[in-house]
């Protein structure tokens, strides 16, 4: 059940692509020319992480979807302004996610920090009752762990494995080196495991 | 060897990548709760919002304007309001630069003039400002040059505008004198080449533009056109003193310029100077005049002047010899008068005669002093010899002029004149007398 899982995600991130492809350059070429098929190409390879990071964000899966689209406008408004150094593509997608949630969180007059609230309906799990419970209790976990761990900490898990960034696109949207990156992100894990387990959470092997 | 850090992150990588991730014991603690995360279920995205609003932006963004249409809205900066004061600044260059190759008669040609006036309010200093009216002048001579091999009619006033910007770098004090002479004797050139296309309306206006430039330039002797005054001087003072004898010029002469007279005698070696520059200067020479009557002995003046340097002797002594002068001066308007008078100089009777004539110019001698000071200041270099030769001679002759009255033919003595000649070395004077005239400043500046 488990790799039967493992698989439908990889194929699901390879099907997204990666963030920074080679093919970065000529699609933001096609983009800046108002391109629809570039576009297409563009929403579809970076829409479900930026979707999944808004959502571990927001913590509403409607809010999500709303500063989702607010993200593509801006895009489209603002592709003339990308350049390559924001970290390629992808990071600069990203960064906009970044500013659009922190927008969020103000105008909710509340701090990124606040516990998530997620909206839980999709980890139903279909008609697989042990895969929705299996679900519904590690997500738990995780939410409530996530909590306890510093803004960065948790900015770099997001990033990195919601997110599915590059160590390298993770240090451009942080304005760190890959270095401190990678001994955040270090630490970060080593925290999350941390407070899963005191929270009374065994099922990590 | 890679740190724990960089092997972590590896591993990660490769477990993101859906591979194998075979766990040491000091990463199996971290990579743990790293599945956990990447097992994490997705959240099945709803596209349909989100999509529909970036495909509205797309449309928005195509409907703002020609920049929109054109493809361009995408690059920086490229915003038709911002574009528009750019494009007014690039407009105006664009007009700014075309004006340079307009013509007379053309649309962009007082964007030219006016272009050139305003350039002009940047000229502070008296050398820049001659500079600038050298250029236009260099720019009106350039446009009838274009005109002329297109076959269009130059207009009267393109000609009138360069010799304005001629008169008006000549009057400007403190220039440099060689480029300023440098310049006038290229244009001269050009506007020579020019002559023979021009029309023949304008022909005589150009020819005395040419005249005045060859002046400027210190080339007097190259000017085609005998038509100008001066030449009607030359003519006349030449015959006197330099070639042959003077003889014929007077008679011929004589009865015009009687009306003058007095500027006859002495005057013309000064004239020629003067002339060089204005005309109108040289007139007053006609003080001088007085001591032409004694002239007698001045014929002999002549043939000495050429090898002679100018001397510009004072008033009194030059009288006398003034006649012999005239020869190099002929370029002076005034002089014909003059000639006759020497003419008649010779002969005894006549100086009685024509002292009545001229004697009322004499009178002012004062005014004499002015004409010595217009021989100095024009060409000084050049026509030294011949007048001031003469008044030389007049000097040392004064009594000679009695009886030279008898001489009559001033032609015979000449040689013993000559030898006189050069004993006038009051050159000196000449150059006192400097001219009130701004042009005539210049070109002392010239000469000197």
């Amino acid at each position: 059940m488990q790799i039967l899982l493992l698989a439908l995600q990889a194929s699901l991130r390879e099907q997204s692509g990666r963030a920074s492809s080679p093919d970065d350059a000529a699609l933001v070429k096609r983009a800046r020319k108002l391109d629809d098929e570039a576009w297409r190409i563009i929403f579809e390879r970076h829409y479900p992480r930026l979707y999944s990071y808004i959502y571990y964000r927001v913590g509403d899966a409607s809010v999500a979807e709303d500063l989702c689209g607010e993200l593509f406008e801006k895009a489209v408004k603002n592709i003339h302004r990308f350049k390559s150094r924001d970290g390629g593509l992808a990071g600069w997608l990203t960064r906009i996610a970044q500013n659009l949630t922190y927008d969020y969180y103000r105008r909710r007059k509340a701090r990124p920090s606040d516990p998530l609230e997620l909206n839980e309906s999709w980890l139903s799990g279909g008609d697989d009752p042990d895969r929705s419970l299996l679900n519904r209790e590690s997500t738990d976990y995780l939410r409530r762990a996530l909590q306890k761990l510093t803004p960065e900490q948790r900015d770099v898990i997001l990033l990195r494995f919601i997110a599915q960034m590059r160590t390298s696109e993770v240090a451009s949207i942080m304005g760190k080196t890959p270095g401190a990156i990678k001994a955040l992100q270090h630490r970060a894990l080593a925290a999350l495991r941390r407070e899963m387990e005191a929270l009374g959470y065994h099922g990590l092997i | 060897m890679a740190s724990f850090d960089d092997r972590l992150d590896d591993a990660i990588n490769r477990m993101m990548a859906g591979q194998d991730v075979s766990e040491s014991d000091e990463l199996r603690d971290l990579l743990a709760p790293a599945r956990q995360l990447l097992e994490t279920p997705v959240p099945a995205p709803p596209q349909r919002t989100a999509r529909l609003r970036m495909n509205a932006a797309l449309a928005a963004q195509r409907r703002r304007g020609l920049w929109g249409w054109l493809g361009l809205s995408g690059l920086p900066g490229l915003r038709p309001r911002r574009l528009i004061p750019a494009m007014a600044l690039v407009a105006t260059i664009v007009v700014l630069l075309l004006s340079n190759f307009a013509l007379p008669g053309q649309w962009l040609y007082p964007v030219k003039q006016g272009t050139e006036a305003v350039m002009f309010l940047f000229r502070r200093t008296p050398a820049a400002q001659a500079a600038y009216y050298v250029q236009l002048a260099d720019r009106r001579l350039t446009e009838m040059e274009r005109l002329t091999a297109t076959g269009r009619p130059v207009p009267a006033r393109t000609l009138a505008q360069f010799q304005q910007a001629w008169a008006e770098a000549a009057s400007i004090p403190g220039v440099d004198p060689q480029s300023l002479q440098r310049s006038a004797f290229e244009q001269s050139r050009r506007l020579q080449d020019l002559l023979p296309a021009l029309p023949t309306d304008l022909q005589n206006q150009a020819k005395d533009a040419l005249d005045a430039l060859l002046r400027l330039a210190g080339v007097d002797f190259l000017t085609p056109t005998p038509t100008p005054t001066p030449t009607a001087a030359l003519t006349s003072t030449p015959a006197p003193g330099v070639t042959p004898s003077p003889t014929p010029t007077p008679p011929q002469q004589g009865p015009p310029p009687e009306s003058s007279p007095a500027h006859t005698m002495t005057p013309t070696p000064v004239v020629t100077v003067t002339s060089v520059f204005s005309a109108p200067t040289s007139t007053p020479t006609p003080t001088s005049a007085d001591s032409a009557p004694p002239t007698p002995g001045a014929s002999p003046a002549p043939s000495p002047s050429p090898d002679l340097p100018p001397f510009p002797t004072p008033t009194p002594a030059s009288t006398p010899t003034p006649t012999r002068t005239p020869t190099p001066t002929p370029t002076a308007t005034p002089h014909p008068s003059e000639t006759p008078h020497e003419t008649e100089t010779p002969e005894p009777t006549p100086t009685s005669s024509s002292t009545p004539a001229p004697t009322p110019t004499r009178t002012p001698h004062p005014s004499h002093t002015p004409e010595p000071s217009h021989t100095p200041t024009p060409t000084p270099t050049r026509t030294p010899t011949r007048t001031h030769t003469p008044r030389a001679t007049h000097t040392p002759e004064p009594t000679e002029t009695a009886e030279p009255t008898e001489t009559p033919h001033p032609t015979e003595t000449p040689d013993d004149d000559k030898t006189k000649t050069p004993e006038p070395t009051h050159t000196p004077k000449p150059s006192e007398t400097p001219d009130n005239d701004s042009a005539s400043v210049i070109f002392f500046m010239l000469m000197a």
